[in-house]
């Protein structure tokens, strides 16, 4: 009887993976930097020996720049929850409601129309899954900037190439991350690159556009990280 | 107006306070319901919380990763105690509040800007209460040399929790203890060199028996770890030993002086002690169990109590071949039962190695 149950429960949990973040397929769609503009990134050792070069003091306001973020990160909460009035929202549905907080005709789009997707939560076998969405935006709200990454030229497939800005995140984690920003297959060397140069995999970013108020452009795989490893350790 | 009687009280408590030797700190005796104004203090509200008893990782200055643990002074796991807290690392500024009223962390610096206080709140019944927090103390030249944290104001003075640190005149940390009594109980002492580069850490918080000595080679890296267990044959003795670097195989401690006194239980049961090449150690050691790589050194049958015993003149021998290849010589009792052999600290040595007053690089042998 008992052995019958842990099956069921584990039959249960692995349905629940596969719509859960661990199709990837959702994650790799997104991605900015994985195959377009890699061109204007300097390679690792350029910026290392130009960040040797600068001065470590942070001439970016950190202070200032966290609380545009922060209200970028209300807003779009805000954003998500108008979006859960409409049924089957189409792009120009999300652009119409999102339109303070991500670009639109941007990598953002896709990334809020599959997050919305998706469940916001699920439980299986008593146990309470957080979805993609929750994981997000906790990650969001634990986050402050941490450092300018300078311009970046995105080309959406099929979209207009658009001109917006890296900002390096710090995320808190509780102690939670600690093991995937040692992990030097994601992250080869977790270290905050100099004001205003652009390093992948050292740091997580998001990509935003300046303007009246912050609007997101793309996310990231440094970023996608973070919670694709939150993600697996709620499925053990 | 007000600001001026707060910063003329600010100026009377800073000038006393240096007398006490506390810097401009209160010192940790002070209540920590006493308010902070009334200690001349500054303000800096955060929106962050730090909860007791959990680890947040907050924004560096130069945007690593901080850990802020509920002690703000602690013993590393491995390495130097900084002469810096998490406290001085973190970028604060990220974490400021909008709204003081509703702040969850006040910082309260003094009129050089040393943080003097942590305090935290939270709100009970709509209402915003003190939660604690941490007091810091410097010494004279306003290097940190203790902290405490409060519980609740409710029990005004009630400390979750302690270190101190003792400084050499270069402001060197040369201790840490968690009592903060004239004489330190269970401390950790970092011995250094006339450079000051650190040459022993002797952890003592588990008292001499549990007595852990990490020795440093001049490139800064740990050298060997000394342990001490306690003595089987001889309560209230301890041996010690240099910890092997791989933990695969049962530790023998043997005397200096003698043979290992180990006990088989079968007699006229044949023991080998055996020498292997330095490339079979490594990982998981399974290719060292290969009686075609041994080398033998020693052999001979248990005597018929079933003991090892070695003659008195195969005993320099013996240790002899410890020191030659450390980590790379077994006692075999069977050919699917090993030993690794260590030889003890002798009790003098032991004594020089824990002494926090020996500075000679070779005092742990």
């Amino acid at each position: 009887m008992v052995a019958m149950a842990m099956a069921s429960v584990r039959l249960a949990l692995r349905r629940r993976r596969l719509h859960g973040l661990r199709s990837g397929a959702l994650a790799l769609a997104l991605l900015a930097g994985l195959d377009a503009a890699q061109a204007q990134v300097q390679t690792s050792a350029q910026a290392q020996s130009q960040a040797q070069r600068q001065v470590p003091a942070q001439a970016f306001d950190r202070q200032a720049q966290t609380q545009r973020f922060a209200r970028w990160v209300s807003d779009f909460q805000r954003d998500f929850r108008k979006l859960d009035g409409v049924r089957n929202p189409t792009d120009a549905d999300i652009e119409r409601i999102f339109a303070d907080t991500i670009v639109p005709g941007s990598r953002a789009v896709t990334f809020v129309r599959q997050m919305s997707e998706q469940p916001e939560g699920s439980t299986a076998g008593g146990i309470a899954f957080a979805g993609p969405r929750r994981l997000v935006l906790s990650v969001l709200r634990q986050a402050v900037v941490a450092g300018d990454g300078g311009p970046y030229t995105d080309a959406p497939p099929g979209k207009a190439p658009q001109q917006l800005r890296a900002w390096y995140l710090h995320i808190d984690g509780g102690g939670m991350l600690e093991p995937l920003f040692a992990d030097r297959e994601i992250y080869t060397d977790y270290r905050l690159p100099a004001t205003g140069t652009l390093e992948r995999e050292v740091y997580p970013f998001l990509l935003f556009q300046e303007g009246p108020t912050l609007r997101l452009g793309a996310i990231t795989r440094e970023f996608w990280a973070v919670i694709q490893y939150l993600d697996n350790k709620q499925h053990g | 107006m007000n600001r001026l009687r707060c910063r003329a009280l600010g100026a009377v408590l800073l000038a006393a306070w240096p007398m006490l030797g506390w810097g401009a700190c209160a010192p940790l005796e002070t209540p920590f319901s006493q308010s902070a104004a009334a200690e001349g203090l500054r303000a800096q509200a955060l929106s962050l919380e730090l909860p007791p008893n959990e680890t947040r990782l907050l924004l560096g200055q130069q945007g690593e990763r901080v850990v802020a643990g509920p002690a703000l002074i602690d013993v590393a796991q491995e390495g130097d105690l900084l002469p810096r807290t998490w406290t001085d690392a973190v970028d604060w500024s990220v974490y400021g509040a909008a709204d003081a009223a509703h702040a969850a962390t006040v910082l309260q610096r003094d009129a050089d800007g040393r943080l003097c206080r942590i305090e935290r709140f939270r709100v009970a019944l709509g209402q915003r209460v003190s939660d604690g927090g941490f007091r810091l103390a410097y010494d004279a030249q306003g290097r940190l040399i203790a902290y405490a944290s409060y519980d609740t104001a409710r029990r005004s003075n009630a400390r979750l929790a302690q270190a101190c640190l003792s400084r050499d005149a270069q402001g060197r940390i040369t201790a840490f203890h968690g009592e903060c009594a004239e004489t330190p109980r269970l401390p950790v002492y970092y011995v250094r060199d006339a450079q000051g580069a650190l040459e022993r850490i002797i952890d003592l918080r588990a008292g001499a028996l549990g007595a852990v000595v990490h020795r440093y080679g001049a490139d800064g890296k740990v050298a060997a770890v000394y342990r001490a267990r306690p003595d089987d044959s001889q309560p209230d003795h301890v041996t010690a030993h240099a910890v092997p670097p791989n933990d695969n195989d049962r530790v023998l401690v043997v005397a200096p002086d003698a043979g290992p006194a180990l006990d088989t239980e079968i007699p006229d049961e044949p023991w080998q002690l055996v020498r292997v090449p330095a490339d079979t150690v490594e990982g998981d050691a399974l290719p060292s169990w290969d009686p075609a790589v041994h080398t033998v050194l020693m052999q001979g049958r248990t005597d018929a109590t079933g003991k090892v015993a070695l003659a008195a003149e195969q005993v320099p021998a013996f240790h002899q071949a410890l020191r030659d290849t450390p980590g790379r010589v077994f006692l075999y009792i069977s050919p699917m039962a090993r030993y690794l052999p260590l030889t003890a600290l002798g009790p003098d040595v032991w004594r020089a190695c824990t002494d926090p007053g020996n500075t000679d690089p070779k005092a742990c042998g």
